[in-house]
C-alpha cells in the first residue's frame, strides 16, 4: 500500500498547479464563455510541467539540490533575486488566493461569511506545516483533493452531446461571441497556470523533503506521469462541465459557487457534498504547497537551511518567511479583496518568473558534474528547448494582452 | 584579492588593445597541499569572452544542449583561454603579455575528449 | 598556446579541473556529515601573492553577496548589514578551503559552527524558539 501513496507527492503537486482556486473559476469561466476551444492548451500545459518537473524531480534526487539552489548558481545572484522576487510575488499572491479559496469552500459548506474563517485558515495551515510530518501531509491532501474526480462523474452523468464537445476540442479558435485577443489571453492564462514556477518548486524540495535518492529515480517519473495528466484531466472535466451547463445559456462564470453548481444539478446532494470535500482538499493543498514554496524558494537563494526535514529552531528564518507570508496572506484578504481577482494579477509577474525558473532546470539537467550519467537526452533536451521559447513567448506577450482585453473582460 | 573582483574585469592585451572581459577562472588540483583533505586549487588560467556581460552559463565546460551552445557562441564573440603566466593583474585592470592573434580559442570538448 | 588536440596548456591532468566562477560561485555549502546547509559560496577569496597562486578560502554572509548587487541595491544591502552587525567594519564569514572535503553539485565542508548564523540565530532565540514544539521533528 505504502508503495501506491509513494505518488502522492506528484497528485498534490498537480493539485496545486492545475484545479487550485485559480483554476478551478478559471477552467469553469473559460468552459463556459468558450466552451471547449482551449483544451488543446491545458494538454500543452501538461506537456510542458511533465518535461520540467521531471528533470527537476531528477536533479534533486539524483544531486540532492532543490530548483532554486540552480536559479541561483546558474543566473548568478542579480538575475536570480528578480527571479526570487517574481515568484515570491506570484507565490505569495496565490497563498493569498487559497486561503481565501479554502474559506469560500467553508462558506459554501456552512454558510458561515469567509471572512470570519479567514483566520481559522491561517492558523490551520500554520499548524500543518509547523507540526505534521511531510509526507502525512502529502499523503493526506493528495488523496482527499481526488474527490474533485465528481467532475468526471457529473460530466457523464449531465450526458452531454459528446460529437459536439469533441468538436469544440478541435476546433482551437474562439466562438462567434469572443474576439482573438481575449482567446489568447485566455489561453496564456492557462499555461502560465500549468506552469506556474512554485509546482517545479514544490516538487523538487518535496522529494528532498522525502529524502529521494538516485534508487527513486522511477518513483519520481511515476509521480509527473501519473499526477500532472491527472490534474490536467480535472482541470478539462471542470471546464467541460462548465461548458455544458452554461455555454448553452450565456451564462458567465465568476466565483466558486457557480464552479460547483453543475456539481450539485447533475449529481445532487451527495455530489456537491463529496466536491466540497475535494474543493476544500485541493485549495488546502494549495495553501501548503505556496506557502512552503515560498520558504523554499527564499532559503533556497541564501543558502538557509530549510524545510520540515529539521526541527524548527534549526531553520528558524524558513519558518519566519513562513509565518510572515501566511499573516500578511491573511490580512490583505480580510481587506474583502476578491480572493479570485487576486491570481489574475499574479500573471503579470509569472511572465517574469517563469522564464527566469525553467532555463536553470534545463541547463542543469545537462550537467554531468550534478547528474552523471543520467543527464538530458536529445529527445528532453528538444522539448525543454521547444518550451523555454514557448514560455518566453508567452511571457512576452502575457502583459501586454492583459492591458489589452482588461484581464479578459 | 575576491573573484567577484576579478570576474567580468576588461582585459587588454600586451599592445594595448581590448581584449575581452574575465569570464571565469581555470583551477586545478594539483597547488600545495594544505589541510587533510585535498591539494589545493591552483589558479592556472583565465577564461576570457569577447563581449561584456554574457554569462557562459557552463559553455566552457561542454555541458549545455546543442541548441545553447551555438547561440552562446554567437552572443559570447570570441572566448579564449590564457595561462596565468601571460596575466598581470593590478588595483583596476588586467593585462596580458600575448598580443590578441596569438590567444587560443577555449575549446570546451577538451574535457570530454580527454576523459 | 595549446597542445594539438586543443588542450590548452597549462593544465596539466595530474588534479581536477574546476572553474572558479561555475563550480565555486553561489553554490550551496553542505556540512558533510550533518548534511546541514550552511549558506552559499558568496564570493571566493584569491591568494594571488603566494608563489603559487591558489583558492584560499569561501566567503559567505550578506558582507559578501552584499556587494556583488548592482548599484544602489548593493550599497543599501551592504549599509544595513553594518548597521546591524555587532563589528565595526563586518568582513564575510571565510571558510578556510583546508575545510573543504569535496566538491561536487555542492561544496562540501567538514563540520564545524560555521556559516553566516547570526540572522538564524537571533531569530531562534527571540522568535521562533519560544513556540511550543519548535525544538520537536516532525520525521
Amino acid at each position: 500500500m505504502k508503495k501506491y501513496l509513494a505518488v502522492t507527492l506528484g497528485i498534490l503537486t498537480a493539485i496545486g498547479g492545475f484545479v487550485d482556486i485559480g483554476d478551478l473559476v478559471t477552467n469553469a469561466l473559460v468552459g463556459a464563455r468558450f466552451g471547449m476551444r482551449l483544451a488543446w492548451v491545458v494538454v500543452v500545459g501538461v506537456l510542458g510541467i511533465i518535461v520540467f518537473a521531471e528533470m527537476s524531480g531528477r536533479i534533486a534526487a539524483v544531486s540532492g539540490r532543490a530548483t532554486f539552489d540552480l536559479v541561483r548558481e546558474r543566473l548568478g545572484p542579480r538575475a536570480a533575486l528578480v527571479g526570487l522576487v517574481g515568484s515570491f510575488l506570484v507565490t505569495g499572491l496565490t497563498l493569498t488566493a487559497e486561503l481565501g479559496g479554502v474559506s469560500l469552500a467553508v462558506e459554501l459548506a456552512f454558510g458561515i461569511n469567509y471572512l470570519l474563517v479567514i483566520p481559522w485558515v491561517m492558523v490551520l495551515a500554520w499548524l500543518v506545516v509547523w507540526r505534521v510530518k511531510f509526507n502525512t501531509m502529502e499523503t493526506g491532501f493528495g488523496l482527499l483533493g481526488l474527490f474533485l474526480v465528481v467532475f468526471v462523474v457529473a460530466l457523464v452523468a449531465a450526458a452531454p452531446d459528446w460529437s459536439a464537445l469533441g468538436a469544440q476540442v478541435s476546433t482551437p479558435r474562439p466562438p462567434p461571441s469572443e474576439d482573438w485577443p481575449t482567446y489568447a489571453y485566455y489561453a496564456i492564462a492557462l499555461f502560465g497556470a500549468a506552469m506556474t514556477p512554485y509546482e517545479v518548486f514544490f516538487f523538487s524540495s518535496g522529494g528532498v523533503e522525502e529524502h529521494w535518492s538516485a534508487k527513486d529515480l522511477t518513483l519520481s517519473k511515476l509521480n509527473v506521469f501519473l499526477g500532472f495528466p491527472l490534474g490536467g484531466t480535472l482541470s478539462l472535466s471542470i471546464a467541460a462541465v462548465a461548458a455544458v451547463t452554461f455555454l448553452p445559456r450565456g451564462i458567465q462564470v465568476d466565483n466558486l459557487g457557480q464552479t460547483v453548481l453543475p456539481v450539485a444539478v447533475y449529481l445532487g446532494k451527495v455530489g456537491l457534498a463529496l466536491v466540497l470535500i475535494g474543493v476544500f482538499a485541493a485549495t488546502f493543498g494549495a495553501t501548503l504547497e505556496t506557502l512552503l514554496s515560498c520558504g523554499y524558494s527564499v532559503a533556497q537563494y541564501f543558502g538557509w537551511q530549510w524545510g520540515k526535514m529539521v526541527r524548527p529552531r534549526q531553520d528558524a528564518r524558513f519558518h519566519t518567511v513562513l509565518i510572515a507570508v501566511l499573516v500578511v496572506g491573511a490580512m490583505t484578504l480580510l481587506t474583502t479583496v476578491d480572493p479570485v481577482k487576486v491570481t489574475e494579477y499574479s500573471v503579470v509577474f509569472s511572465a517574469v518568473a517563469l522564464p527566469l525558473t525553467y532555463l536553470p532546470i534545463l541547463i542543469v539537467a545537462n550537467d554531468p558534474d550534478y547528474l552523471g550519467r543520467r543527464t538530458n537526452g536529445p529527445f528532453a533536451n528538444l522539448l525543454g528547448v521547444s518550451y523555454l521559447v514557448l514560455i518566453l513567448v508567452a511571457s512576452l506577450a502575457a502583459v501586454p494582452l492583459m492591458i489589452w482585453t482588461k484581464a479578459g473582460q | 584579492m575576491r573573484l567577484s573582483e576579478l570576474l567580468g574585469r576588461e582585459v587588454r592585451d600586451a599592445d594595448n588593445e581590448y581584449v575581452g572581459t574575465v569570464a571565469d577562472l581555470v583551477l586545478v588540483q594539483d597547488g600545495p597541499l594544505r589541510g587533510p583533505y585535498a591539494a589545493s586549487l591552483r589558479i592556472s588560467g583565465l577564461i576570457l569572452v569577447e563581449r561584456r556581460h554574457v554569462r557562459l552559463l557552463g559553455y566552457e565546460r561542454d555541458v549545455l544542449p546543442v541548441a545553447f551552445r551555438w547561440l552562446l557562441k554567437r552572443l559570447a564573440g570570441r572566448i579564449s583561454y590564457v595561462p596565468w603566466e601571460a596575466v598581470d593583474l593590478d588595483e583596476a585592470s588586467v593585462t596580458l603579455s600575448v598580443r590578441t592573434a596569438d590567444l587560443v580559442e577555449h575549446d570546451p570538448a577538451y574535457r570530454r575528449r580527454t576523459s | 598556446m595549446s597542445t594539438s588536440d586543443g588542450r590548452p596548456t597549462g593544465v596539466t591532468h595530474a588534479g581536477r579541473v574546476l572553474h572558479a566562477g561555475l563550480h565555486l560561485l553561489d553554490r550551496q555549502i553542505v556540512e558533510q556529515g550533518t548534511g546541514r546547509m550552511a549558506g552559499k559560496v558568496d564570493d571566493v577569496e584569491l591568494a594571488l601573492d603566494e608563489d603559487v597562486p591558489v583558492v584560499r578560502a569561501l566567503l559567505t554572509g550578506p558582507a559578501g553577496w552584499g556587494p556583488r548587487l548592482p548599484g544602489l541595491l548593493g550599497r543599501l544591502v551592504t549599509s544595513v548589514h553594518h548597521r546591524l552587525h555587532p563589528a565595526e567594519d563586518p568582513q564575510p564569514v571565510a571558510i578556510d578551503m583546508t575545510h573543504v572535503v569535496d566538491i561536487d553539485s555542492a561544496v562540501h565542508v567538514d563540520d564545524q559552527d560555521l556559516g553566516d548564523q547570526g540572522l538564524g540565530e537571533w531569530l531562534d532565540q527571540h522568535f521562533i524558539g519560544r513556540i511550543p514544539g519548535a525544538g520537536d521533528a516532525t520525521e
